[in-house]
């Protein structure tokens, strides 16, 4: 049965039982991956999915299935299901559908690049890091973790008030953890870059961080527990940022779930920070016109110089809030789930100096460039970090040397306001969650008075 | 289900284009989400999800593909896609055909999930959340999380494997969060188990949504934790996740195969203190990590890890095996059929030792008290780990004096188990979802009250 086959006989069911609002949402994804170890291929993977969730809404309350099989049965199963689990919602929220009517910044977010390169052609370009990196410097042991590939995501959403959307979109990515020692403790470092075509994935300059990195964490010590001024590197700071974006969603406003309640409009941070959430971001792999409810997206400021510009919304919070959604309806755990509040593209707004010049500026402190366990050691609730975290000693605005068994701490809300100032070298972050329908980009940043632990 | 001849004749095509070993996962899973916040369920979803993995092997090459096509067509267009990168000499004359072999259950459940009205769980869910809400007026949030699947799994293999597992699990997770001026903590409990329904009736619903809501309210009132290096003496049951992230994943042969664990080449040398002891189990009946079979087919065992702080056993699954020349320890997991199976934990702890725990926090002069944990992570090829403290206190002169919060352990794998000096008598497990390269899975964590000499505490300094 092809898909369009499917949504009407799943449309067809759902008016026969007397359905008025539903919806439809279908996604197929074509996913692939290669790593290689000690010179040869050491991992494929070439993968085709394709699921479709239904969602039905009476008097405000949502009833949600899904199903990966697609067959007539299947469809109506589909309802049923859907129609079981409305039953027991209790929600206080009031959902309904978008009717398609807004103003949709229509693109083309799909390249083909990478479906054209052969499959030989990226498992040669994944051996070459692999094997180039290793005989980059005579420390590094070896590479045990590096990945190459991309993934294409069609979503076609469809529902019973005449929305009817089709976007496809595709990025890739390129990851690699280099080992180093002089004998007996070895040192890891880890870089990631996405981009929308192989020509950004730029395999030399990720090999050369890893390796300069290296050469100072060989000479590593923890330093004297204290408070310090912190350069948190690119990377590192836009994963941390993450760790917090859901402070930002009007669902966890609205629930008591956020320290932002109440604080539009307001100061939260330092004049350095502007917060931006971006779904057309050109280097990004994550792109889209509609959200996950079929709302248009848009650029908005989360943060502008500091003070809180708005929260993110879907169409049930921006109900209860009398304002619009901000078209930020995210499907996080995939084509499954409910749609969640989530941020496309996070970014943090760069600054004008450059990395050295920013070393000149802390003059004496730490350089963060990896943070250890974010996903269980930094909580959105209540702000709280504490995280293990590797780097560089800086003294007198040069890096004099390599730091390791530290962990930094604080609150969120103390980093927004110690935010000195912030680098022009905007990076990549892995973001801690769902790393396949947003990321996060952030400049290297200076934060003052960071309680770390160490000896 | 995918006629038998399908799976045959794809294994087959696989072997003549040169693999040296091949297996096919079939997966059908059906599952429940059901959420509530405070009291009122906000989502419910259920569905079907149906795939194929399908695996080839050749020297230390391992290549993976996955569809929910399930048209001959589309399979055997799988299987030509992986030939492909094969590129090895074709084989003649292959024959194969499969022996069943069939496991005896030892996870009985009775009460099937699918059977049960979903208005029973949203009681459950009920009772949980009233449960956390009582506890104190500092309580203002309460979410809870229910969830149930039911797996059923079809492996294949090339040597003529076929075999076949049935996989129920149930879980509920508690979500407290208390709240003063400016300020928010949470507490968190999350009991699950292989079982159906009748898991419910093996513990008091009530009580588990009270336990989060008291770490909440314990953590509002509490100082920051100090930072620096100190004696830790952690709690049992979900404090093993010391054990998991410092030793655990430097264990699995996806590290040990390729050197990049710390632990490699280690197997008969002492690793830890003489008071350390450790398995792997994944055949404990209905407990949350276990199973009949692992996702290649072999059957689970009991593994000792470490004895009496000798390294004794890896973690190995087929695939690692041949390249480290072992027999599969039964340990091969996945998430589902999305991923390739790798060597992974299953329900993994430290043997209990022969203190009371209260003797070994009397014998503690000034440290932290790490009651109950959050989670953590490592880097296997280094052995920094970190977990997360969620319930802690200050033991001054050998005695809990206050409650502090925010602190996070750091240290390596190699070393902190040689700085276990105390292991109390009062193992218990605890559930827990283990991310790593073949995905999220259900583990147990689990271990004795313990004492760590000294590790680094992150915490605020005054």
């Amino acid at each position: 049965m092809n898909l369009k086959e499917f949504k009407e006989k799943v449309f067809d069911y759902a008016s026969k039982k007397g359905l008025k609002d539903f919806e439809l949402y279908l996604e197929v994804k074509r996913e692939f991956e290669v790593s290689a170890q000690k010179g040869n291929l050491e991992n494929y993977k070439n993968a085709n999915l394709l699921g479709a969730s239904f969602k039905l809404i009476e008097q405000g309350k949502v009833g949600s299935s899904f199903t990966e099989v697609f067959s007539v049965e299947a469809a109506q199963l589909l309802v049923d299901e859907a129609m079981e689990n409305l039953k027991i919602i209790e929600s206080e929220y009031e959902d309904f559908l978008y009717d398609g009517s807004g103003n949709y910044n229509s693109r083309n977010f799909y390249r083909g690049e990478f479906e054209k390169l052969s499959q030989s052609e990226l498992i040669e370009k994944v051996i070459k890091l692999e094997e180039g990196l290793k005989n980059r410097d005579k420390h590094i042991t070896m590479v045990p973790y590096n990945n190459l590939g991309f993934r294409v995501e069609e979503i076609y959403i469809a529902n019973s008030r005449g929305l009817d959307l089709y976007s496809k979109n595709d990025g890739g990515h390129v990851f690699a953890m280099g080992l180093a020692s002089n004998g007996e403790n070895p040192k890891s470092s880890f870089n990631a870059l996405v981009g929308k075509e192989i020509g950004d994935l730029d395999i030399e300059a990720l090999s050369d961080r890893i390796v300069s990195d290296l050469k100072v964490l060989m000479n590593s010590s923890p330093v004297k527990s204290g408070k310090y001024n912190v350069i948190f590197r690119n990377d590192a700071f836009a994963s941390f940022m993450s760790a917090f974006s859901d402070m930002f969603s009007a669902e966890n406003v609205q629930k008591g779930l956020s320290l932002l309640k109440d604080k539009l409009g307001e100061r939260i941070g330092s004049e350095a920070f502007t917060f931006i959430d971006d779904p057309f971001f050109e280097s990004s792999p994550v792109n889209r016109y509609f959200d996950d409810q079929g709302v248009p997206t848009k650029k908005k400021l989360l943060v502008e110089e500091g003070i809180l510009k708005t929260y993110l919304y879907d169409l049930k919070t921006a109900k209860k809030d009398n304002v619009d959604s901000t078209g930020n309806a995210v499907k996080l755990w995939g084509y499954k789930a409910p749609t969640g509040i989530s941020y496309f593209n996070l970014i943090i707004k760069p600054g004008k100096r450059s990395f050295e010049e920013l070393l000149e500026e802390l003059w004496d402190g730490l350089v963060v460039i990896e943070l250890d366990g974010l996903h269980s050691g930094a909580n959105s609730v209540s702000g709280d970090f504490s995280l293990g975290a590797r780097g560089f000693k800086v003294e007198r605005g040069k890096i004099v040397g390599g730091i390791e068994g530290i962990t930094v701490s604080g609150n969120i809300l103390k980093v927004f306001k110690n935010i000195r100032c912030c680098a022009n070298d905007t990076a990549y972050g892995m973001p801690i969650m769902s790393v396949d329908s947003s990321a996060v980009f952030s400049p290297s940043v200076i934060v003052d008075e960071i309680d770390v632990a160490g000896i | 289900m995918i006629a038998e001849h399908i799976i045959e004749a794809m294994l087959v095509e696989l072997l003549k284009k040169g693999a040296e070993f091949a297996d096919i996962f079939v997966e059908e899973r059906n599952s429940n989400n059901i959420s509530m916040t405070g009291g009122k369920v906000e989502t419910a979803l259920s569905g079907k999800s149906f795939g194929v993995g399908v695996r080839a092997t050749i020297g230390v090459r391992s290549i993976y593909a996955y569809t929910n096509e399930l048209t001959e067509n589309a399979l055997m267009a799988v299987v030509e896609g992986i030939g492909d990168i094969l590129n090895s000499r074709p084989k003649r004359n292959v024959r194969m055909s499969f022996e069943e072999r069939k496991n005896e259950n030892r996870h009985l459940f009775i009460l099937e999930p699918a059977s049960v009205n979903k208005a029973d769980k949203v009681k459950i869910m009920k009772m949980a959340s009233e449960g956390a809400r009582n506890v104190s007026k500092l309580i203002t949030q309460v979410l809870v999380n229910y969830f149930d699947y039911d797996q059923r799994v079809w492996i294949y293999n090339s040597e003529g494997l076929k075999t076949f597992d049935r996989r129920l699990r149930t879980r509920l997770m508690i979500e407290a969060v208390a709240t003063k001026p400016g300020e928010k903590e949470t507490g968190f409990y999350g009991p699950g188990a292989a079982m159906g329904f009748e898991f419910y009736n093996t513990f008091d619903v009530y009580e588990a949504g009270q336990k989060a809501a008291r770490i909440a309210v314990r953590m509002i009132d509490a100082e920051y934790a100090p930072a620096g290096k100190m004696p830790v003496v952690i709690s049992n049951g979900f404090g093993g996740v010391i054990f998991h992230e410092a030793c655990g994943h430097a264990l699995e042969a996806t590290s040990v195969a390729k050197g990049a664990s710390v632990f490699a080449g280690k197997l008969g040398q002492k690793v830890a203190a003489d008071c350390v002891s450790a398995v792997d189990d994944g055949t404990i009946p209905n407990a949350w990590g276990s199973a009949n079979i692992d996702d290649e087919g072999t059957p689970t065992r009991r593994n000792v890890l470490i004895e009496n702080g000798i390294l004794k056993s890896y973690l190995v699954d087929k695939f690692n095996g041949r390249k480290m020349d072992m027999e599969s320890t039964g340990s091969a997991r996945r998430q589902d059929y999305r991923y390739a199976p790798t060597s992974r934990m299953s329900n993994t702890f430290i043997l209990p030792g022969e203190y009371y725990p209260e003797e070994i926090i009397a014998s503690t002069e000034y440290g932290l008290y790490a009651k109950s944990m959050g989670g953590g992570s490592v880097i296997p090829g280094t052995g920094e780990f970190n977990f997360s403290v969620r319930e802690g206190y200050l033991i001054e002169k050998g005695r809990i004096t206050k409650p502090v919060r925010g602190a996070k352990l750091i240290g390596k794998g190699s070393e902190v188990l040689w700085k276990i000096d105390m292991v109390g008598n009062d193992l218990a497990r605890a559930q827990g979802i283990c991310g790593s390269s073949s995905g999220s899975i259900t583990a147990d964590v689990g271990q004795p009250t313990i004492r760590v000499s000294e590790l680094v505490v992150g915490g605020r300094n005054k």
